[in-house]
């Protein structure tokens, strides 16, 4: 379990690129040479990644457009920027 | 869902993800068997208008953007086009022949653009091959030399080789050079008429002995190093590709192309155009276009003939766009696919991003 700061911010990796395509996210790892994707709600987390929301807003974000709880969405936002950083796909600003 | 998924719905659901741009028919080299049509005028689109464009295909979501030309860098404001696609955010492949990618050039490449790939042309392995192709002495030394400064800074680079009859002696040498030079690579086995129909290239297709050398020499590598799936058959290799759409290819579908003049084709290979930047935008041309709409049909149609000759259709690599520029039908079987048609062997697929 991370235990990012609430105001932690996040940007797409200088290396990386990112497109929301429909309802899915597609993460370009140039330097690895491998593509990742993320599915809608993933999607929306980049998003707001890209709109320089810190991980509380992210976490506000979700629960207003997802019928979910804070606690769930916050522990499911950061497994998966866990999992970002650990791919190389975004960086802490 | 994987990516291969992505890329099948977008196929399926007229989804533009990628964009080639032909910059200029500019080259400082002078290949023969060059497929552009010279002859071709018009307008150039202006800076201005290629910055209006990438923010439109920005907009509609493409994801993969190549810049090739000619020489895409013989265009005068290349950096301007590829710093502002980097700013949009695409994924940059640069075709280039290489020869102009330099110290200097090369560092801004890797700085200003940062382009996921880099591929460039090579035409054999020995200066003596190449150069008679560029008709350009000294060609080959100085691209060799600008593929080692390009990967000293960390550029991902892919040759690019066609067999002709002039390299075909040398394919064992070509593999040798690309892992000299530690670079990707992908070979064409087919020599292409031009652009506009014109089919004197064709005098320098791979003799039938030089294509079967080149199948033994890729299925010894492929035995000796490179990571492969071995279906039971090419078509069932195949098959696996086309599962999940009722298409033969992404031409028009996920996938356009401009030419320096501002027409949008439905492919590189496919000369049709679906409409002009210069009366539309492109955002415009891709809702509403009626010949676009008529080539996604063409490419359904192109599914079902090649269906109908079973697993040899499967695996004959028919290209609708090269089929027009063979004979002015997009669905007739043009030579080479038809000697690819009685072609049997293993399927090998390479597992690559690039």
């Amino acid at each position: 379990m991370s235990t990012e700061a609430p105001t932690q911010r996040y940007r797409v990796d200088s290396h990386a690129r990112f497109r929301v395509m429909d309802d899915e996210g597609i993460f370009v790892l140039q330097d690895a040479g491998e593509v990742l994707v993320v599915n809608e709600v993933g999607a929306f987390i980049v998003e707001q990644l890209k709109a320089e929301r810190s991980l509380d807003e992210v976490v506000t974000g979700i629960t207003e457009r997802y019928a979910v709880e804070a606690e769930r969405a916050r522990s499911d936002t950061t497994a998966l920027l866990d999992d970002l950083l650990r791919a190389g796909a975004i960086t802490r600003s | 869902m994987s990516f291969s998924d992505t890329v099948k719905r977008a196929w399926n659901d007229n989804r533009l993800m990628s964009v080639l741009l032909e910059l200029t028919y500019a080259c400082n080299l002078d290949c023969s068997f060059c497929y552009n049509d010279l002859s071709l005028g018009g307008q150039r689109l202006s800076l201005s208008q290629y910055r209006e464009l990438l923010d439109d295909l920005a907009s509609l979501g493409v994801l993969n953007l190549s810049l090739t030309g000619g020489e895409p860098l013989a265009h005068p404001h290349f950096f301007e086009i590829a710093t502002h696609a980097r700013s949009l955010g695409f994924v940059i492949r640069i075709k280039t022949n290489g020869h102009a990618v330099r110290g200097a050039v090369a560092r801004r490449i890797r700085e200003e653009v940062d382009p996921f790939l880099v591929e460039v042309s090579v035409h054999g392995a020995t200066a003596a091959t190449h150069d008679r192709q560029t008709r350009v002495p000294g060609s080959f030394e100085r691209l060799v030399a600008n593929i080692r400064t390009m990967k000293s800074l960390g550029l991902r680079v892919k040759a690019n080789s066609v067999l002709t009859r002039w390299n075909e002696d040398e394919i064992e040498d070509l593999f040798a050079l690309y892992d000299q030079l530690d670079v990707a690579f992908q070979i064409d086995p087919e020599v292409k008429p031009r652009d506009d129909g014109d089919q004197s290239t064709l005098a320098i297709e791979a003799s039938s002995e030089g294509q079967a050398r080149y199948r033994r020499a890729l299925e010894a590598r492929a035995k000796r190093d490179v990571t492969v799936i071995e279906a039971p058959s090419p078509a069932a290799a195949r098959k696996a590709v086309m599962t999940g759409t009722d298409k033969h290819c992404g031409a028009g579908s996920n996938n356009i192309a401009v030419d320096p003049y501002g027409r949008v084709l439905p492919c590189v290979q496919w000369r049709v155009p679906v409409g002009n930047l210069h009366e539309q935008r492109v955002s415009e041309i891709w809702a509403a276009s009626g010949t676009l709409d008529e080539i996604r049909e063409t490419t359904k149609a192109a599914r079902r003939k090649l269906e109908r000759f079973g697993d040899a259709g499967l695996v004959s690599n028919f290209c609708p766009g090269a089929a027009h520029t063979y004979s002015g039908d997009p669905l007739a079987i043009y030579p080479p696919a038809e000697q690819r048609m009685v072609v049997s062997g293993r399927a090998r697929v390479r597992l690559t991003v690039v």
